[in-house]
């Protein structure tokens, strides 16, 4: 090798290691823990998942839990996103909980980050933002991040050629990658792979704190089939129906004649490992799941812009939707905004937790202070957030 | 015009003048045509979507890197040749079978790894010289071991197109396998006796077998053969076995496997031999990396659903025309970002049609095929490095298998209901 091939190799590395040094700092920006407001006074603590699997301790799977204990004997119920970290009005529906619940009879745990390593990366071929933005009435500004769907492979790698997982799935080639995605490996395993842990975490936490109900809040792109449906296990169905009921009474009595679109389906029985069949088949928790519809998921939307994110305008998608292509069939023109989205899992979850003392009144469990969906709708999360100090 | 159109002419326009004008790699044209296409969007320099993209393929990469290390380390280890002597001497009087059986090797690697890279990288590069010896000219043998290795990219049981097709639709990828199987398998055996019969038919057997150089094959014995063996071993066995065969992943075994070569056979300087495969493979490489930029900046900018949102506009006849056009011609950048970017819509257009997996199957061995696309053209690059041919002559003698692969491909997808029975 000669001397100047030699200079334009040095030349060519280290304009590569200033790039990577430069791109660097925006994925190591993604691996700070994102700030939850955590003041509000009705909040009994911040626990974490290691107290139910003490092998998360240290890890990026150890996330929070915020416990809302009103100390009074109920029901007690486990409400979380972030599953699938890009799936955002889950997200936003818990840090609307955690901000604002009060609970006076039962237990209430809350988990806005369910699988944490998720947020800290974006998917690749995607174009995903990596957070959204809300400008609060005080002039500050709350930033909420956006992960991708599967555990950052940072925190879990290499994926195993195979795996037979403790639901019975089994993950193996074009599904391999699954092992990262927590909504696939429940119930979990106390010493294997991190997802595997955090779900038996998951599991630990529903089974030691008696969880009557719990909610796994999703979304999904509009190529989804099953779009603002939830999906209960066969013990949750009679509260799914009740919940429905009631979400669509309390809407005509708001005015809205029309009542929400939510939609009952029963747990599949070959769902191994998704949260509705293994939480509901291994504990004794009512297991259910919503999805409701993000056109930034999916893979016909235009320009990935914070707008897309958050107001969930998609003239591809709606004309799509026009020529009889899609299964979900719902996106209009007014699009899908985050906080009709995050609304919706609001209501959803609510009357959940409403019917649970409905059906079984010694299971009651009262909760107040979260904003009504015409609220949440009307003011946007610029009027429901609180400033972060 | 509609920004994005803009932006899709920009991306295209520069890569090209990259490529052709300024003789620039294909990588880096690509590179070029996404850094345009995100200041033209008005994304500025968006440096985290570039790495983002770069790195998407980078399990390929290290798979095509560690295959083309084992490929020339048993080369220089002289276990190809005794190989190639071997397989001449104990079929010749069976060309058809012969061919048959040479064809289904170069499958092999496709069908368990999903990548027709690594097909014509490993059996491909094993049984070329057997193919060059039945007297099959060298471009003729280039397409046999491109379509071979498109072949078994397509053939089950791993699929990736069909898998990313499917779950774009939340579709699982299960009964696959009697769709691909139709597909594949009899294109294969046409594909090889259409380009080769004729020549292995004629073959002088006395002068074939006199050309073999059996000596390396004497000297070592079984020894020589050991990493060809332990690679089919350790493949069939992680996927066999899954549950009881530790996770090796393919670079790791193509690296043991080289290894193992290094003692095996001839004596060689394993510092050159590696040096000289990953000089080969680069540019390979290189456009796999510019492939994830191209298509990350795509997405970015709204090019991606424009692209979808007008196939999906077309009457029926033009979307069967765009399908059998525009989904191979994708394949310029990459046939799996044809798969994700064209064919859940597609298949979405078609649901109601017919059998959903026949029509996805079907959509995915029509995307497979754009491994032959140029400038990209994987399977095509490479199986004409193997023949030491530009790809240009041994492109010319794909098109008439190509264009029957695409009209197979459009039949199930005309007529889906009837080959349902498979499914």
């Amino acid at each position: 090798m000669n001397a100047k091939q030699t200079t334009r190799n040095v030349l060519v590395l280290l304009i590569a290691l200033v790039l990577a040094f430069l791109a660097g700092q925006d994925f190591r920006d993604m691996q700070q823990p994102d700030k939850i407001y955590a003041e509000n006074p009705a909040l009994t603590r911040v626990a974490k998942l290691s107290e139910y699997n003490p092998n998360l301790k240290g890890t990026a799977g150890d996330t929070d839990i915020y416990v809302f204990d009103s100390g009074v004997p109920g029901g007690v119920a486990l409400v979380y996103g972030g599953t699938h970290a890009n799936e955002t009005a889950a997200v936003m529906n818990a840090i609307t909980y955690v901000e604002n619940v009060s609970v006076t009879q039962g237990k209430l745990f809350v988990m806005p980050q369910a699988n944490l390593s998720a947020f800290s990366a974006t998917l690749p071929l995607r174009a995903q933002m990596g957070h959204m933005t809300f400008t609060l009435a005080d002039g500050s500004v709350r930033t909420v991040r956006m992960g991708t769907r599967l555990a950052n492979p940072v925190h879990q790698w290499p994926d195993p050629n195979y795996r037979l997982n403790s639901s019975g799935r089994v993950l193996e080639h074009g599904e391999i990658a699954e092992i990262r995605n927590l909504n696939r490996n429940h119930p979990g395993m106390e010493d294997g792979y991190l997802v595997e842990m955090v779900c038996y975490g998951i599991r630990k936490l529903v089974e030691t704190e008696n969880v009557d109900v719990l909610y796994d809040g999703h979304e999904a792109s509009p190529e989804f089939r099953a779009v603002n449906f939830l999906i209960a296990h066969q013990r949750a169905m009679d509260l799914g129906s009740a919940a429905i009921l009631n979400a669509n009474l309390d809407a005509m009595m708001e005015g809205d004649m029309d009542g929400y679109p939510f939609k009952l389906d029963l747990s599949g029985a070959t769902s191994w490992g998704l949260s509705h069949r293994a939480l509901g088949d291994n504990t004794q928790a009512m297991a259910t799941l919503f999805e409701s519809l993000n056109p930034v998921m999916g893979f016909c939307h235009e320009k990935v812009t914070e707008a897309l994110v958050k107001d969930g305008i998609s003239p591809n998608y709606v004309h799509i939707t026009d020529l009889g292509l899609l299964g979900s069939g719902e996106l209009t023109d007014a699009g899908s905004p985050i906080e009709l989205r995050a609304g919706y899992h609001m209501e959803m979850s609510r009357h959940l937790i409403g019917a649970l003392g409905e059906l079984n009144p010694e299971k009651t469990l009262t909760i107040s202070g979260l904003p009504t969906f015409n609220d949440l709708v009307a003011n946007g999360f610029e009027g429901i957030l609180k400033p972060v100090k | 015009m509609e920004i994005e159109l803009i932006i899709l002419l920009t991306m295209l326009g520069v890569f090209l003048a990259g490529n052709f004008l300024l003789k620039l790699p294909v990588s880096l044209s690509m590179v070029l045509g996404a850094v345009a296409g995100a200041l033209v969007a008005g994304e500025g320099f968006p440096l985290r979507h570039f790495f983002e993209g770069t790195f998407v393929y980078v399990d390929t990469v290290l798979i095509i890197a560690s295959a083309m290390v084992f490929m020339t380390v048993i080369e220089a280890s002289g276990a190809l040749n005794a190989l190639n002597a071997a397989i001449v001497h104990r079929f010749h009087r069976m060309p058809a079978l012969m061919l048959v059986l040479l064809m289904l090797m170069v499958m092999f690697p496709g069908m368990v790894t999903g990548s027709s890279t690594a097909a014509v990288l490993s059996s491909g590069a094993l049984v070329a010289p057997v193919f060059l010896m039945l007297g099959i000219p060298k471009a003729k043998v280039g397409a046999i071991l491109a379509l071979g290795a498109i072949m078994g990219m397509a053939a089950p049981p791993v699929n990736i197109p069909a898998m990313l097709i499917a779950g774009g639709v939340d579709m699982p990828y299960i009964g696959f396998e009697g769709p691909l199987l139709l597909l594949t398998i009899p294109s294969a055996i046409v594909t090889v006796l259409a380009l080769g019969y004729r020549y292995a038919r004629k073959m002088d057997h006395q002068k074939v077998l006199a050309s073999l150089d059996t000596t390396i094959g004497k000297q070592y014995g079984v020894k020589i053969y050991l990493p060809l063996i332990l690679l089919v071993v350790l493949l069939v066995l992680t996927r066999a076995f899954p549950s009881v065969v530790p996770n090796l992943g393919m670079p790791l075994i193509f690296l043991i496997c080289s290894v193992v070569a290094m003692f095996t056979g001839r004596k060689f300087n394993a510092l050159t031999t590696v040096r000289d495969a990953i000089h080969t493979t680069i540019p390979v490489l290189g456009k796999l990396m510019g492939v994830g930029m191209f298509i990350q900046v795509m997405t970015l900018t709204g090019v991606r659903g424009y692209i979808v949102i007008n196939c999906l506009s077309l009457g029926p006849v033009l979307l069967y025309l765009a399908i059998c056009l525009a989904m191979p011609a994708f394949g310029a950048v990459s046939s799996y970002g044809a798969a994700s970017v064209l064919g859940v819509p597609f298949l979405l257009a078609l649901l109601a049609t017919g059998n959903q997996i026949v029509i996805a199957a079907a959509l995915s061995f029509i995307c497979s095929l754009g491994d032959l696309m140029p400038p990209t053209a994987l399977a095509g690059n490479y199986a004409a490095r193997i023949v030491e041919l530009k790809y240009s002559r041994v492109l010319v003698h794909c098109i008439a298998p190509f264009v029957l692969m695409v009209l197979f491909g459009l039949a199930l997808l005309l007529w889906p209901n009837t080959f349902a029975f498979l499914v």
